[in-house]
């Protein structure tokens, strides 16, 4: 033992040991998007990333067909049916839509709609330990991907970017107790934010704080992003509520909901690079 | 070929062994409601420490601590450091302690990945959720840990076969 802390092989591992702790207050400290060492560790790894997501997809999508050919038919009976029922609603919206715009022209109301540029991305990476579902895509920086960029699929929310790389990034999904969102409930016009929770992360949920004790929002109620932070764009689905208790304080209430997406699953998202109204 | 060039082919072949493990451990496993999904990393550590002599696999081990840092999104280094650590301490008890068995491979692998986990897991969950995360532990990473053990064995068979090889051509130079 006393050879040991004579020893060359000490002084290397002290050595490597203070390049890591520096690693660790470069990363912890820096204010790009992510470190200079994780940057290129993340880069070696990317295109192998990439090529294993491809063939799990591939892989996936075959065994699927086999193991889902019965409950495809069904669904495939059901989508037909709410095709139709859709169709018939898309009727009455564009008239609904037409009689909007006559009513605007006539108010002179300015169309304040949002203009939203996506980038598709592709997920390649989810860690094994993470138990709120966090994944890496395969865009980054070279993509204009920027921290905290929304991070929707073509149901709602998926999350937010939290780490940006070269050609990858990081995504928080809506189930992470540091997620936090602005929201609203489209019924009542109630405000409240969206974090995940531990013990509803596990079934899927996220939680909705801050609704005042005289909300009126019920089950079943759609909550979308308020969008009055200027960091996310307003109207996107989040979820919908499927229980509304009191906090323990007593002073408002919660609700339990669940999200559009299911963030275990997802393998293709969008990511929101821009937006009228953004503050950045 | 010199013995050092030698040697440096079989770290660098090592290197492309963790991407390639590293990229594994990571792949999205689609339509997979399960909890407990492959740790590889751990295996590849306690391998190339059982196989290899020095100062070299401790790095190695801090190399793979880096690359579960970057895929999984923690403090990049901290992981670095704690698989140094650990390297380091299975290495002493391999010289003083521990036989190396197909079982010793296999508890190593487990008893790293729980550690490696844990030590995740009180920085990242207990810490700051408390003792509400605490089915994470049960359900999540003490399966996880068993399963790494399993998964150990066979990338120790591989890493045992690159180490040899290099051995014998050393040898016949």
């Amino acid at each position: 033992m006393k050879h040991f802390f004579e020893s060359t092989k000490l002084k290397i591992l002290a050595a490597v040991s203070m390049v890591l702790i520096g690693f660790m207050v470069y990363a912890a400290t820096s204010e790009e998007y992510a470190s200079l060492p994780s940057q290129i560790v993340a880069g070696v790894l990317s295109p192998f990333q990439s090529a294993f997501a491809a063939v799990s997809d591939k892989v996936t999508d075959f065994t699927g067909w086999f193991a889902q050919a019965n409950e495809l038919y069904e669904e495939n009976q059901q989508l037909q049916e709410e095709n139709i029922e859709l169709q018939n609603q898309l009727i009455e919206m564009e008239q609904l839509r037409a009689e909007n715009e006559q009513y605007k022209e006539y108010l002179g109301i300015i169309d304040d709609y949002e203009d939203i540029t996506l980038e598709p991305a592709f997920v390649i990476g989810r860690d094994a330990l993470d138990s709120y579902y966090s994944f890496t895509v395969d865009k980054g920086s070279t993509d204009g991907i920027e921290l905290y960029d929304t991070v929707i699929s073509s149901s709602g929310v998926v999350g937010i970017i939290v780490e940006v790389y070269t050609y990858t990034s990081k995504v928080m999904t809506v189930l992470d107790p540091s997620f936090s969102m602005a929201v609203l409930v489209t019924q009542t016009n109630d405000t409240g934010i969206v974090s995940g929770n531990t013990d509803l992360a596990g079934e899927g949920f996220t939680m909705l704080s801050y609704l005042s004790n005289d909300s009126e929002a019920e089950v079943g109620d759609q909550v979308i992003t308020s969008g009055i932070s200027g960091l996310y764009p307003a109207d996107l689905i989040l979820g919908t509520i499927t229980s509304i208790e009191s906090e323990s304080h007593g002073k408002s209430l919660y609700a339990v909901i669940e999200p559009a997406v299911d963030v275990q699953e997802i393998k293709d998202v969008f990511i929101i690079t821009s937006f009228t109204n953004e503050e950045k | 070929m010199t013995r050092g060039k030698k040697t440096a082919i079989k770290w660098a072949a090592y290197t492309f062994f963790l991407i390639i493990i590293t990229a594994l451990q990571t792949m999205p496993m689609y339509s997979n409601k399960f909890e407990i999904r492959g740790i590889f990393i751990t295996g590849l550590v306690v391998s190339v420490v059982v196989c290899e002599d020095g100062v070299a696999p401790l790095i190695y081990a801090a190399l793979c601590g880096l690359f579960w840092d970057v895929a999984g999104g923690g403090l990049f280094g901290f992981g670095g450091l704690v698989m140094m650590g650990l390297a380091l301490l299975l290495q002493y008890m391999y010289v003083m302690l521990i036989r190396r068995t197909w079982w010793s491979i296999i508890l190593s692998t487990i008893a790293v990945t729980l550690i490696y986990c844990l030590v995740d897991y009180i920085f990242y969950y207990l810490i700051v959720v408390g003792i509400d995360s605490l089915p994470i532990l049960l359900y999540k990473i003490l399966p996880n840990s068993l399963i790494a053990g399993i998964i150990g064995l066979p990338i120790y068979f591989i890493i045992r076969r690159i180490s040899r090889f290099f051995e014998k051509t050393n040898g016949s130079n």
